[in-house]
């Protein structure tokens, strides 16, 4: 069971459990979606040999590739990737979750999120135009 | 790594990020999938107290 297998789970348990259950296993959701988010691109921005440590500097680094992808191939890449990062500051860090339907549409939304992170590194590669 | 101890079930758990408002993500070591939410009350050592002395890089960091 994957991350994202596990958050579905959760999120499930969130839309039937009562509070203050319901909360945990929505912030628990939560912090998975964000966690598979962050190790997929940043494991895929690194495979395409853009650096990215590991450590708080992170955030950083991936954000700006990924605004650097969206300014060359005019993505939205940025906006969706905060989403996500406000699901985990808001959600897991504050305990201010999204309804369960947008929590359920953000964890449907994380595969192909990050499908098209690997499209736009592939398509700045095909150009020649490896942002930086 | 922040390792504590559930003391109900006596399992060793590891502390992958700390919330604000008292509660930890944590769960079997190096397994952040079976990752849940647990108060801090339920851990020994103080898991808050642990991260202040040991540091913690939340897991989606490293």
């Amino acid at each position: 069971m994957d991350l994202l297998d596990a958050a579905n789970d959760e999120a499930g348990r969130a839309e039937t459990e009562r509070l203050p259950q319901a909360d945990l296993y929505r912030r628990q959701a939560a912090e998975k979606i964000w966690g598979f988010v962050v190790s997929e691109v940043n494991r895929r921005l690194r495979e395409a040999g853009y650096p990215v440590e590991s450590g708080p500097a992170s955030h950083e680094a991936r954000r700006k590739w990924l605004r650097e992808l969206d300014r060359v191939l005019g993505t939205d890449l940025v906006p969706r990737h905060d989403a996500y990062a406000d699901l985990h500051g808001s959600c897991f860090y504050e305990a201010r979750c999204p309804p369960p339907e947008v929590l359920r549409y953000m964890l449907e939304g994380a595969r192909p999120f990050v499908e098209s992170v690997i499209t736009a590194l592939r398509e700045v590669r095909r150009r020649g135009a490896r942002a930086s | 790594m922040v390792l504590v101890r559930h003391k109900a079930t006596g399992e060793v758990l590891e502390v992958f990020d700390v919330a604000y408002d008292d509660y930890v993500f944590a769960g079997p070591p190096g397994e952040p999938a079976k990752g849940r939410m647990v108060h801090r009350r339920d851990l020994d050592p103080d898991p808050f107290e642990a991260v202040l002395v040991e540091g913690l890089t939340p897991w989606h960091d490293r």
